[in-house]
């Protein structure tokens, strides 16, 4: 199995299994185009052998409906919407933490950081990223990004 | 009476998470305080009894492993029996942890049945 074949299955996994929410291959003509596409983006660095940064991009729309499924509430109610970059941020640090461990084993420690907003001027470079894992999620694209051996600067 | 304890994690998302997923395990509660970093949690530490704490490893202000640190250090707060919930599963860090002095290890995502299973092996079955 790729490395990318793998990711998907982590994303798959903790989506599912956290957020109760299910993925599958985003259809050609569900491809978003990055210059509008309304979409936020949270980071995660992990320090190890290899050091490196996961980033995730997904609709406000997909951030509600994950924050009202973790929190057991309807995505109309207000909590949905004020918690859902909160909830990006959590999704992304599951699957940071699963991620790592299925692709380099329960042996090596990571240390990771903290679960961070990225800046939109990020997301066209993202997008164009070979090793990008776009997915459905709900109805909803959701990017992927990991860059490995590397810890990017801040923002 | 039942069981009071605390979830420390910086997340508001995983505390109602949490405290949701505490009232799946059909065990008695009294009580479930939260806090947001180990700082929070010390100060409500010392003024509430607690039976058992989850924190999360990294939290801003202060983390898990200086929070139980820093109830070790406190005699009143020693003896709190003290889980860490977080997203890494690494079995070395894991057991560098028991080391330290935790009494579980919780991986994210969790489920009713495994919190429930730390919890009646930390603070054993309860009785009515």
């Amino acid at each position: 199995m790729s490395t990318k074949e793998q990711t998907v299955e982590v994303v798959n996994r903790i989506l599912e299994e956290a957020a109760f929410v299910f993925t599958d291959a985003l259809m050609p003509e569900d491809v978003p185009d990055p210059s509008m596409w309304e979409a936020s983006g949270v980071s995660l660095r992990f320090f190890g052998n290899p050091s490196g940064e996961m980033r995730m991009w997904a609709s406000e729309g997909f951030s509600r409906c994950v924050a009202a499924n973790m929190l057991g509430v309807s995505e109309d109610d207000p909590a949905a919407a004020e918690k859902g970059l909160d909830a990006l941020k959590e999704s992304l640090n599951i699957i940071v933490g699963n991620y790592l461990t299925a692709i380099y084993g329960e042996e090596p420690v990571f240390d990771l950081g903290l679960p961070e907003p990225v800046d939109r001027s990020r997301l066209g470079e993202d997008f164009d990223d070979p090793e990008a894992v776009l997915l459905a999620a709900d109805d909803h694209p959701i990017l992927f990004v990991i860059s490995l051996g590397k810890v990017p600067e801040n923002d | 009476m039942g069981y009071t304890v605390m979830i420390v994690d910086d997340s508001d998302t995983i505390r109602t998470m949490l405290v949701r997923t505490l009232g799946m395990t059909k065990l008695p509660f009294d009580s479930i305080l939260t806090a947001c970093n180990g700082v929070e949690a010390l100060e409500q530490l010392r003024e509430h009894w607690i039976d058992l704490v989850f924190t999360d490893l990294h939290m801003p202000m202060m983390g898990g492993i200086e929070l139980l640190e820093k109830m070790q250090a406190e005699p009143s707060l020693n003896e709190i029996p003290v889980v860490i919930v977080s997203t890494e599963g690494s079995s070395t860090r894991i057991d560098q942890l028991k080391v330290k002095g935790i009494k579980g290890y919780i991986r994210k995502p969790f489920t009713p049945e495994g919190i429930r299973d730390v919890i009646l092996d930390i603070l054993g079955g309860w009785e009515k």
